[in-house]
């Protein structure tokens, strides 16, 4: 139990870095799609907005438990682990979760594909943390 | 006998605006009138598309005149970003068009302008969302064919001045700069 939260832990404050390199990045990658987030569906100055910031440690409890439950049955080295690892998450929970946003929101596809890529490396960066240190 | 007053009334200002020379200016509709301002994303520029003057001119004998009043109304839900419907909306929003759907300039002391125009600088009272503010405008005046006035210039300001939180996207990553220049070239003819 103490593995799985301190390999939880340990991936929040990775996440949380990789979260907020990943918004200046989308700026200097996507500068169009980054306009896109002056739509009023994004409240933005609403004091919601700190809940981004904690969704990193959300999602990396998340899947420290979740890399504790299934580890033993990823084979490969340290690397194709990790990647494994986060294709089964971004496969079983981000893809269907985008597909019900895209359906219920007006967001554009390529804003929606950008998030399924940052919930993709987000898994594979935590399984990698999870298997250094809860291997 | 209240029509007969009110009749009375606007003979009275009809001949004492005649008597003193003042002559009623209205805003043509070639006027080009720019909100600029930046982000560190990139620049952005928004197009007024509705705004209304009315000036009041004394014309001296020697070509000079003299601008004794003058007000300027911006209709705020006729900003339009280079940004598109996006951009709009967060303007909207900042500028608390619900509330205050009108942006005044009302000038607060005559400016004498030489023949063949000069640079005045203008003091007034500039209003936005709800908020207040004195402003000191330099501004271009000219008087053109048919007693026509043009006027331009920019004036900097500075959103927080006025209340207003200058947008932003991403949860904080994407901001507006909170200095924007409204820029005019306008044409007034008599009205």
């Amino acid at each position: 139990m103490k593995k799985i939260i301190f390999s939880g832990l340990i991936a929040g404050v990775v996440l949380l870095i990789l979260s907020i390199l990943g918004l200046y990045l989308n700026m200097l990658i996507f500068p169009d799609l980054a306009m896109q987030y002056f739509q009023p569906t994004f409240n933005e100055q609403s004091s919601r907005v700190m809940l981004y910031f904690i969704h990193p440690f959300i999602i990396a409890m998340a899947l420290s438990w979740f890399w504790n439950r299934i580890k033993q049955i990823l084979k490969g080295s340290f690397l194709t682990r990790g990647i494994e690892f986060g294709i089964i998450y971004a496969l079983i929970a981000t893809f269907p979760a985008m597909w019900l946003v895209f359906s219920s929101i007006t967001v554009s596809l390529q804003m929606v594909a950008t998030w399924f890529v940052l919930g993709l490396i987000q898994a594979i960066i935590a399984g990698l943390v999870c298997e250094k240190i809860n291997p | 006998m209240k029509s007969l007053k009110s009749i009375l009334a606007i003979a009275l200002i009809l001949t004492a605006s005649h008597l003193f020379g003042q002559t009623n200016y209205v805003l043509n509709k070639d006027y080009k009138l720019t909100i600029n301002g930046g982000s560190n994303l990139h620049d952005w520029t928004e197009n007024v598309e509705k705004a209304a003057v009315n000036a009041s001119v004394t014309w001296n004998s020697n070509g000079t005149f003299t601008l004794n009043g003058l007000t300027v109304v911006v209709y705020v839900q006729s900003i339009k970003s280079s940004e598109g419907g996006v951009m709009n909306g967060k303007t909207y929003k900042a500028l608390k068009s619900d509330s205050y759907p009108t942006i005044t300039f009302t000038l607060t002391a005559p400016l004498q302008v030489s023949q063949g125009g000069t640079t005045v600088v203008a003091t007034g009272n500039l209003n936005i969302a709800g908020v207040t503010r004195g402003v000191t405008i330099h501004a271009k005046v000219n008087s053109t064919a048919n007693n026509n006035i043009t006027i331009e210039g920019a004036v900097p300001l500075r959103m927080s001045e006025f209340g207003i939180d200058p947008p932003n996207a991403l949860f904080g990553a994407l901001k507006v700069s909170n200095n924007v220049t409204i820029q005019f070239k306008t044409n007034l003819i008599k009205s």
